[in-house]
Parts: structure tokens; sequence; C-alpha cells
């Protein structure tokens, strides 16, 4: 009985092992192939450690090939869009778990929703009036889409950690003589943090990792994001794996970061709803 | 102050802290999509814009009776409920090893997770290396190493783009579903499962008749979400296989955006994109229907 015992924990370690090899190695993989030379990509059978390991790939997309150009427009933009898009999903949030008001079902409803509706039946109509309001192949027009994408997620994150605080508080901050936005500013979000954190991590993402609006609504090469011009340099330099890893290393960076500091509140944030029911 | 002029104050306040994220949702999301609806009905094309005429159903009759738009509909059955079913029973399984787990839980449902975080090119550009039919390492390890295989399989060749650009799209939901199902198990009642022991429960039993009712309702949830996502996925199948060869891994928002930005036929597109939203808003009603999150206040 205790050798069976021993035998299923062993089993139970190899297959955590298999599942976060399976997660993770692809990655990882890409890592090394940025390690490797040119010349080392075209042997076959495929190493899988480099014979001579080189940095070289990554002076090469960011200096020789324009992915510094790129990141920049993409923190830009990211970064503009996850501040707007923080503010007003937990506005709406908190509007949804304090306030009374007709028709505020319906309007739930459609929130949770609207985060369903496929991007490709956005897209023609909506190129079609960017080219009309003069968005298209803007930084500003992409700004706006990329802060509205993760809103209806948002707001139902946010709800979730509004409704948690004790009515009590805001109430004592508006006996105080706080008005309803300050007593929201001075006393709910600071108690909310970590859902804040969560709805910032994900609207982050979402924008930073956004493709297809970017592909159908940009196309000066100096105002790409990263994620087409990754795409765009696939198609065009699909040989250099080791510059492709790099690029991609490089891409992913930012999200990665963030997900390793907050991912815990994300995750949280995430689940929360689905455990509720 | 009466009682319904506060009342009326509270809606105000209502209304005014919602109006921003209504306003962006609907001019940038909305909008379009009725916009949308109104080109299907006319032949727009990007290189004729100037000459739009409305010619009624011609679209719709043209994309019902064409023979390429019922493959790529089964492409879209074939790929969604696939993708679905493989990542609902792989995450399964996952979140039960997961969550038997005692050891550095959080690191490893980070790690876990972490597919979920990456960019779509991200996604595509590793996948397509690692599939790479002449230098890619599962070829390599298949045929070279473990010899397997006599010969490299091209991994997106007509006959294997699908089932490739599905397992990629597994590989990239999985996560999710697993962390929802993994945080639905662990808000079990552990008393059930107490009380089934005392009843000799084996193991077997324990996972048909308690975890698994148990957890029907994370279960149907997240095989809607995933049923959606895949459906509505565009970028990582883009940057594999855009559709190809032929006809042979395209879904419907490839299909919309080959239309559109390749052939410039707005009007056909837009047809597209609306049975695209339709069939799409047919899953989101019973997501509707079935989440509890629609019941509360």
């Amino acid at each position: 009985m205790k050798k069976m015992k021993l035998i299923l924990k062993c089993l139970k370690i190899i297959a955590l092992v298999v599942v976060l090899l399976i997660a993770v190695f692809p990655l990882v993989w890409m890592l090394i192939t940025s390690f490797k030379t040119t010349g080392e990509l075209l042997e076959i059978p495929v190493t899988i450690w480099p014979k001579n390991f080189t940095l070289a790939a990554y002076p090469e997309v960011w200096i020789n090939k324009p992915f510094m150009i790129y990141i920049l427009n993409s923190l830009k933009i990211t970064v503009c869009a996850t501040l707007i898009g923080m503010c007003v999903s937990s506005l709406a949030a908190y509007g949804f778990a304090k306030c009374r008001f007709p028709f505020k079902k319906p309007l739930m409803l459609f929130v949770l929703v609207a985060q369903m509706f496929p991007s490709s039946s956005v897209i023609i109509a909506l190129f079609d009036l960017y080219k009309f309001y003069g968005l298209y192949d803007t930084h500003l027009g992409l700004i706006f889409l990329y802060s509205t994408i993760s809103l209806a997620f948002s707001i139902w994150m946010m709800y979730g950690y509004f409704k948690g605080v004790p009515k009590e508080l805001e109430e004592a901050a508006i006996i105080d003589g706080c008005g309803a936005l300050k007593a929201f500013l001075m006393v709910i979000v600071p108690i909310s943090r970590p859902g804040i954190a969560a709805v910032g991590v994900y609207a982050f993402m979402c924008a930073w990792n956004e493709y297809m609006y970017a592909l159908v609504l940009t196309t000066t090469e100096s105002k790409y994001v990263i994620s087409l011009g990754l795409s765009r340099f696939i198609t065009e330099f699909g040989t250099y794996w080791n510059e492709m890893g790099a690029a991609s290393i490089i891409a992913t960076l930012p999200t990665l970061l963030l997900f390793l500091l907050l991912g815990k509140n994300l995750i949280t944030g995430l689940t929360a709803g689905s455990v509720k029911g | 102050m009466g009682k319904s002029k506060l009342a009326r104050r509270e809606a105000i306040r209502g209304f005014l802290f919602i109006a921003p994220a209504f306003i962006m949702l609907f001019a940038f999301i909305m909008f379009p999509i009725i916009r949308g609806f109104g080109f299907s009905f006319t032949d727009y094309n990007l290189l004729k814009s100037w000459d739009r005429n409305i010619i009624g159903f011609v679209n719709y009759t043209k994309a019902l009776s064409d023979p390429d738009f019922y493959q790529v509909l089964g492409n879209v059955v074939k790929f969604a409920f696939g993708v679905t079913i493989v990542s609902v029973i792989l995450s399964m399984a996952i979140a039960l090893l997961l969550n038997s787990v005692t050891k550095c839980k959080n690191i490893i449902r980070s790690l876990v997770f972490m597919p979920w975080v990456l960019p779509e090119v991200v996604v595509g550009s590793i996948w397509r290396w690692i599939l790479n039919g002449d230098k890619g390492l599962l070829n390599s390890i298949l045929a070279d190493r473990l010899q397997i295989m006599d010969s490299y399989i091209q991994w997106f060749s007509a006959g294997f783009a699908l089932l490739s650009v599905g397992v990629v799209y597994v590989w990239r939901t999985y996560p999710f579903v697993t962390i929802m199902l993994s945080a639905g198990l662990s808000s079990i009642d552990r008393e059930i499962y107490e009380a089934a022991d005392i009843d000799g429960c084996g193991k077997v039993q324990r996972f048909w008749y308690i975890t698994l009712p148990q957890l029907k309702y994370v279960l149907t949830i997240c095989s809607l979400m995933a049923l959606i996502w895949s459906m509505n996925g565009f970028g990582i199948l883009n940057i594999l296989t855009a559709g190809g060869p032929g006809l042979s891994s395209t879904t419907l928002p490839i299909l919309i955006y080959k239309t559109a930005f390749q052939k410039f036929r707005f009007g056909l597109a837009a047809t597209y994109s609306v049975i695209q939203f339709a069939i799409i808003m047919v899953f989101s009603i019973i997501y509707l229907k079935i989440t509890k999150a629609a019941g509360e206040d």
C-alpha cells in the first residue's frame, strides 16, 4: 500500500512536469532559437542547444530593423489605452454597483454580451468610419479603439470588487461632505486596489496583444504597433528564425513582466466570477 | 427633498457614471456593427466606393448558394467544437492535477496560465517555427530523434492545416479553462467529499457523482466562452496559415478579412460578417440564459 502511494506520487510529479513543459517550452524554444546563428538554423536534425551561443540577433532587430519604433509606438498606445480603459470601466462599474437607475439590468447584460461581439463584424464599417473621420492610420484612432475592446470584461471584473465594498464606508464619506465622485475616488478606489490592478493588467494585455484592428487600420510602417510589425516580419524575413525569436521575445517581455508582477490579481479577478456561481 | 427626487438624482448620477463607457462601446463597436448590417445590402466595393447601390438580398443569396461558403462553415464547426471539446477535457485533467498539488501553488498556476497571456502574433510565430515542415522542431524530434515517422510531415499542407491550427488554439485556450475549473474545484464544499468517503465512495464515483455535477456551471460557461473565442479567432490563424492552402483552414473571420481587404468587396464581406454576428449571438444568448452573473440584481 505504501509502495503504491509512492508510485502514484511519482506519476503525479511526472504528469505535472509534462504539463508545465507543454505550457512553457514553446516560448523557451523561441528563446533558445534566438541564441543560434543563422547557419545553425539550417542544420538537420535540429540542434537542441545552440552550438555557438550568440546574442547577435537582438541588436540586429532592435537597431537595424525598426523594432524599437514598433515597441515605442505600442508602449505609447497601450499605456494611453490602459489608463483610459481603467478610468472609464471603473466609473461604469461603480455606477452599476452603487446606484439604482432604470434599465440597469438590460444595460449590464448588454455589457456582458458586448465582450463576445466578433471584431470581424466590427472591422468593415469601422474601417469606413475611420477613413471618413480621419482616424485611419493614426495612433489616436487605435488608442480609442484599444480603450474600448477591454471595457466590457473590465466593467464586470470591477463590478464584482465594488459590490464587495460595504455601503457604510461611502455613506460615511458622503456624510463628511464628499460628493459621489469624491467618495468614489477617496474611499472606494483605494480599497479596491487589487481589482483595479487586475483590470489594468487585463486592459494592458488586450491592447498590447491586439492584432486584427492594427492590421486593417494602419498602413504607414513607422506607425506600426509591435504585433503588426512582428507579423510583417514573419512574412518578409521568414527564414531568419533567430531574429524572429529575438523579436518575439522582445514583443512578449512587457506583457510577461506585468503578468509575473500582477498576474495573481488577474487570475483572482478572472476566476472570481466563475466561482461565485 | 421628496423620496422620488432623491431617486431621480441617484438615477442621474448612475447614468453619468456609466455614460463614458456606453458612449465608447456604442461608437466603436455597436455603431460599426449596425452600419455593417447596412453595407450587407449594397454592392459597396472599396475600389469603386463612389458607386454604391442598394441591391437587397443579392449578397445573401450569393453567399448561401456558394459551396465555398459551406466549406468555410464546415471548417468553423470542426475547428470551434474540436478546440472546445479537447480544451475542456484536457483542462479538467490538468485542473484535477493542479488542485492535488500543495507546494508552489501560485508559481505553477502562473506558469500554466502563461500561454493565454502571450500576444497572438507571438503564439503564431512560435508554432509556425515549431511546426515548420523542413526545419521545425516537431518533425525533427518525431523523425530524426525518436524515429517514429519515416519522413517529415508538412503540418500546414491541405490535409493537416486545420488540425495543426486547432492544436495551437487548444494550446492557447486550455490555460484559461484550466484556471477557471481549478478555481471551481477548490470552491466545492469539502464536507460533501467527506460524507462520500464515509459512505465508501471510490475515486471514480467521487469524480462522476460529486465533482462533475458541482462543476456543471463552470464547465458550461467555460465551454461557451472557448467556443465563442475560437469562432472569433483571427490572429493566430492568420499568422499560421492565413486560411490556406486553398480554403482548408479558412474560418469566417479569415473569409471576412480576405473578402473585404484583399478582394475589396465590402458588401459581400459585410454579409459574411452579419452571418458571423448572428452565429455568435446564438451562443451569446445561450450564455446569457445560463450565466448566474445575469441573475444578480
